[in-house]
């Protein structure tokens, strides 16, 4: 009887605090945070919470499938580069423990651009956090061992680094295994506002990338659809990342090499990739790396990076139904790093999750955007 | 009457030594000569990493590696088997590490030593020194057969004959006889007994996620193929035995996994073994001969004994052995 009776009080605390936690899409985004939210309470000995992960499309039908994720970071804000920090981290750890099982590949590779200026704030957005980062010297530029065929009439910079792939197809479904093996559950179901989640859960984690605005019903408008464009091709030869500035690349994959891109800001359509978009695509591409002519193309797709001024990091207190009081962590807006960003913003989501300590972000969290309902012509067109 | 050449070999030195000597003197006739078939031979399995042993052949490294950059801009790596390799070569012996610097570090680009963040980061139990480079790779079975398909081209002739002497091939009608033979060159040579084997084996296994080489000292490493990964190997002195065992397989497997255990429980494609052409240095001279039979006058340049380093430095030392063609022959 006193036994049954204690079973039934710690059952009863555990119950009590386990915190029900929602996520809202199952992205890169939407798993990375999951598994922060495990990873931070295994290591802060707090009880894990119960995590469920809702998606609305098929995983093929989402960006995060189709992202090759070279870790590189676009803007060198403070925040960001925090952020690069802890999801350069965890890659690191990845691959060190599991290889190439995890998705994660360790890869090294070339930048080249007209400006210096832009390849310097590369070196100071994360310079100090990958391996090897160097600016090529002349005679590797232009000269007759160059590794280019670039014309010597031009001012062309260029920088070396190592660091990882961590590619959706096989990096999302790795983060999802782990985190079924731990208890999270998944369920297919379209959720239309946070306050139906706010009635069931203590937290509701809006990762829905570019519908994460208008999810969360106050920032529609501050997000915007970049259209972006990647060619798979078969080039297993080609073991390095090479760019010319940042639109025209291709990076190695496991099992292919990606081709790419186009950065159409605010696009949201043609929604197949057009005659024009690989004429455009591979002319780039060919005068930076002449080898590649008539290479064998594979598949291609369109995508729509999720555009924001800045990641959406961020704790609302907020009202469901019938008046209870939940918690929202919004976790959404990476743009086009959100590989290279995404697990080091999921750590910074886990801790306001938690509620635990923001001592690493104090003065570096930028200012939030103004409010901005405005939903786009786009959000009806692309969200099927 | 058009000078008739003759190469002993059709392994890496061979193609190599009649491209060039077909670029330098364009009219002649090369015949190039080999005994066992292509698959068989020290040139069809290596991955052929740009590296150099010793620093008396940088120079040879050097022109190499334009030629492999040429290669690189301009053709596919499919079809030359030639690829842009990065990678690292860890060591407790950092001297060792800095006579690589001085064999190559100014040859290959990105050329670096790692710091501590870097090596404790990248490796599970790192070496005490690390460096970093990138440079090309020119895989045997798919560089050599490129190698002939230009030579087919320049329509230089291939025939299979077991070439007991050197004399024989002169007296068939061959002014300069270039001695490509590797192992058996200083047996062909007959004045050289400086040639000996160097046993190496090496398993290929299916990796596509691995896309660096990987080296700890010389003889614990990984270098990607265009479809697969080598893991390798062995340097083994004076054994001439090319059965692999099991002791070769546990040996190699056992010393890389501990390097890199990422790569624990490989799906092995399949293995190989070969003889390296050792010696202490390259041989490339020129000798005047008289055949025993006929007394006919014919100069035999020999060209052999590349070590681990023929992809490496065979495009530079064929460079020099074909100036000696081609003084041979008065031009």
């Amino acid at each position: 009887m006193l036994r049954r009776l204690l079973l039934l009080f710690f059952g009863g605390v555990f119950a009590v605090n386990s915190l029900r936690v929602a996520v809202v899409g199952e992205g890169v985004i939407g798993l990375s945070t999951a598994t922060a939210i495990l990873d931070l309470a295994e290591k802060e000995n707090i009880t894990a919470p119960n995590i469920q992960i809702f998606h609305h499309k098929p995983f093929e039908k989402i960006l995060s499938r189709h992202i090759a994720g070279l870790f590189r970071i676009d803007s060198g804000s403070e925040i960001n580069k925090k952020y690069g920090y802890d999801t350069f981290e965890k890659l690191a750890t990845l691959w060190r423990e599991y290889g190439g099982l995890s998705g994660v590949q360790l890869v090294s590779g070339h930048i080249l651009s007209d400006s210096k200026v832009k390849l310097d704030s590369q070196r100071v957005a994360y310079g100090s956090l990958v391996y090897n980062y160097r600016d090529l010297t002349e005679p590797e530029l232009f000269g007759p061992t160059s590794l280019f065929d670039l014309p010597r009439n031009t001012s062309t910079h260029g920088i070396h680094y190592t660091a990882y792939t961590s590619e959706g197809l096989r990096f999302c479904p790795f983060l999802k295994k782990e985190l079924i093996a731990k208890g999270v559950r998944f369920t297919q179901r379209r959720i239309e506002n946070l306050e139906e989640l706010g009635a069931e859960f203590d937290v509701v984690v809006n990762a829905a990338g570019l519908f994460g605005g208008v999810l969360a019903g106050d920032d529609a408008g501050n997000m915007s659809p970049i259209r972006g464009v990647l060619i798979r091709v078969d080039a297993p030869w080609h073991k390095h990342f090479l760019y010319r500035d940042f639109s025209t690349i291709t990076i190695p994959v496991i099992d292919s090499v990606y081709m790419g891109t186009v950065k159409q800001e605010g696009a949201y359509g043609p929604n197949n990739v057009t005659f024009n978009d690989i004429q455009d695509i591979t002319s780039r591409y060919v005068q930076l790396q002449p080898s590649f002519k008539r290479v064998h193309m594979l598949s291609s797709f369109v995508g729509y990076r999720p555009g924001r001024k800045q990641v959406r990091v961020e704790k609302q207190i907020r009202e469901a139904y019938g008046q209870k009081k939940f918690t929202v962590v919004h976790n959404y807006g990476h743009g086009g790093n959100g590989f290279t960003l995404g697990y080091g913003s999921a750590v910074h989501a886990a801790r306001l999750v938690l509620d635990l300590s923001l001592d690493s972000y104090a003065g570096i969290v930028p200012e939030p955007l103004p409010v901005n309902s405005t939903v786009g012509d786009w959000v009806q067109v692309l969200d099927d | 009457m058009l000078p008739k050449i003759a190469v002993i070999g059709e392994g890496v030195i061979g193609c190599t030594s009649a491209l060039q000597i077909a670029k330098a003197i364009p009219n002649s006739i090369i015949t190039i000569f080999h005994d066992k078939p292509f698959e068989n031979s020290c040139s069809a399995g290596p991955a052929g990493l740009f590296r150099i042993d010793y620093e008396e052949n940088t120079e040879y490294g050097r022109a190499s590696f334009a030629w492999f950059s040429h290669l690189y801009r301009t053709t596919k790596g499919a079809e030359t088997g030639v690829k842009l390799v990065s990678g690292h070569i860890q060591s407790d012996n950092l001297e060792s590490l800095k006579q690589q610097q001085r064999a190559y570090g100014d040859i290959v680009y990105n050329f670096r030593f790692l710091d501590d963040r870097e090596r404790l980061d990248m490796f599970p139990s790192p070496s005490k020194h690390c460096i970093h480079y990138t440079a090309y790779a020119s895989e045997g079975n798919k560089y050599v057969p490129y190698l002939k398909s230009l030579l087919l081209e320049q329509k230089v002739e291939f025939q299979q004959k077991n070439v007991e002497s050197l004399d024989t091939i002169a007296d068939a009608g061959y002014d300069v006889v270039v001695n490509c033979a590797g192992l058996y060159g200083g047996k062909l040579a007959g004045d050289d007994d400086q040639c000996y084997p160097i046993r190496g084996v090496i398993l290929e296994v299916d990796a596509p996620w691995h896309k660096h080489f990987n080296y700890r000292d010389f003889t614990t490493f990984t270098i990607p193929k265009e479809n697969s990964v080598v893991i390798g190997s062995t340097k083994q002195d004076n054994r001439w035995d090319l059965e692999i065992t099991d002791e070769d397989r546990n040996d190699i497997l056992s010393r890389y996994i501990e390097l890199h255990p990422g790569m624990r429980e490989p799906k092995i494609l399949k293995e190989w073994s070969a003889l390296r052409p050792g010696r202490k240095h390259v041989r490339i001279e020129s000798q005047k001969r008289k055949t025993n039979e006929t007394g006919k006058e014919y100069t035999v340049v020999h060209h052999y004994g590349h070590g681990s380093n023929g992809f490496t430095l065979g495009w530079g030392t064929a460079i020099e052995a074909s100036k000696l063609v081609k003084k041979a022959l008065g031009l």
